[in-house]
């Protein structure tokens, strides 16, 4: 079942990345040494129970009833990424570097029974170019010096760079570890 | 890069307690997750949750069918190509009526920001993208929702939209990522029922264009908005990149939101203000 599930993922990953295999014929990956990233591998205690109460609180999407959702293409995966059991082997690995004009962006990839959990930027191209900025602050606006924080997190929000960067060093992940 | 020296500061995914799915898709020109947690209530049997995902997964191609800008047999191409037109759009057609909503909300988003966002004047033509991911991210979650599933975050490429719980009496924590260091982040927001969203200069590998100058936006190097809705939020993140600090004077006014924004280099300062009626 596991094989098929990560088979379903893969094909569907692939099928997003086909587009820059081309440009990316060899690549180096190496996994990754200490990485923040957690490995959600032990969602142990799985037990099932079918009596369940629905329909909570989530009634803010009233609009969303767009009934004429066709059918399923076959690129949609199939199933969901159930929880890896216990003795998934978990593995970081690093991309290869995509060069843009603004510099380097690189992807991270976790994969747990030849399943990708998550995926991360560890290298984003940084604004250079320099400019005076508008100081004029309104009463309401707080100004405080920008510091990098360590963190525990459930997801994160940035902003979505290229996705030929990503595809690209996410299928140098790929390549590497043989998916 | 004017990262500070010193220990690095890391980002650790917090796992989860008990039981749980992911699913991750490739969609929208990004990487999309859906998070599914227990908390307090059982979940549903795998099947079912597995049933509720595949309905998310289809609709976000839905989605891509109908809103994508990089496919030549969607109607947001076909308007942006001139083959139809929004006058020729019908109330009465599904497609059509879900693309008027979302240029009805696309203009109300013009008119919020004083034009800083404005997808009507970038090159290429009505470009909606910068309001659909969060939109339809937002919609990811509620049609989880309404098939039992209350405590779900759904991460469409850096949009995030969180409902219930992470975990008993856990809430879900999103981090905003550093604009200079993916290892670390700038803040971290527990979004509730809400949505987080960040943009930044260069996102989706093309400049966020300044509407008003047709040039890129230089207001800030990140700007998040956390709010109760992923699409506005999305916007207002744009918008703020184009205004900069000058967005506060129509920023303030948003009763229940807030912005966390980084300045544009070489300031090492960062802003924030929350919105009062």
């Amino acid at each position: 079942m596991s094989t098929i599930k990560s088979g379903a993922i893969v094909a569907a990953t692939l099928a997003g990345v086909a587009g820059v295999l081309v440009l990316n014929p060899t690549t180096e990956v190496a996994p990754a040494a200490a990485t923040g990233l957690v490995s959600p591998s032990d969602a142990s205690g799985a037990t099932t129970d079918p009596t369940v109460t629905t329909g909570s609180d989530d009634e803010d999407d009233t609009t969303s009833d767009d009934s004429d959702d066709t059918a399923a293409s076959a690129t949609t995966a199939p199933s969901t990424a159930a929880a890896p059991a216990a003795t998934a082997s978990t593995a970081t690995y690093t991309g290869a570097v995509y060069s843009t004009p603004y510099g380097p962006m690189q992807v991270e990839a976790t994969i747990a029974n030849g399943e990708i959990v998550d995926i991360s930027w560890i290298s984003l191209p940084a604004d250079r170019h320099s400019q005076g900025i508008n100081n004029r602050a309104a009463p309401q606006l707080v100004v405080e010096a920008l510091a990098a924080q360590s963190a525990q997190v459930n997801s994160i929000s940035g902003a979505t760079y290229t996705s030929a960067g990503f595809k690209y060093s996410l299928q140098s992940i790929l390549d590497q570890v043989g998916l | 890069m004017n990262a500070t020296a010193g220990p690095e500061p890391r980002v650790e995914m917090l796992r989860p307690h008990g039981r749980s799915y992911r699913h991750l898709e490739m969609i929208w020109g990004t990487a999309v997750t859906i998070d599914i947690r227990e908390v307090d209530e059982r979940l549903p049997e795998d099947e079912f949750v597995r049933d509720a995902v595949e309905d998310a997964v289809e609709y976000m191609h839905w989605v891509d069918r109908v809103f994508s800008t990089h496919r030549p047999d969607t109607l947001v191409t076909a308007l942006r190509t001139g083959r139809r037109s929004e006058a020729d759009l019908s109330m009465r057609d599904g497609i059509e009526w879900a693309v008027l909503g979302v240029i009805e909300k696309c203009r109300a988003a013009r008119e919020l920001t004083d034009g800083a966002f404005d997808p009507w004047a970038v090159p290429g033509g009505f470009d909606p993208s910068g309001y659909v991911k969060g939109w339809a991210a937002e919609k990811v979650a509620g049609r989880l929702g309404r098939r039992g599933l209350a405590n779900v975050c759904v991460n469409a490429g850096g949009d995030v939209v969180t409902r219930g719980l992470a975990g008993p009496a856990e809430p879900w924590r999103v981090g905003i990522r550093h604009p200079d260091d993916a290892h670390s982040v700038v803040r971290t927001v527990e979004p509730g029922d809400g949505a987080v969203a960040t943009s930044g200069p260069y996102e989706r590998g093309a400049h966020i264009v300044d509407p008003r100058t047709g040039k890129p936006a230089r207001g800030a190097r990140s700007a998040s908005v956390i709010g109760p809705d992923a699409g506005l939020a999305e916007v207002l993140s744009t918008a703020l990149v184009v205004a900069g600090r000058d967005g506060v004077e129509w920023f303030a006014g948003l009763d229940g939101w807030e912005a966390f924004v980084v300045d544009p280099l070489p300031l090492d300062t960062a802003w924030s203000v929350r919105g009062t009626s």
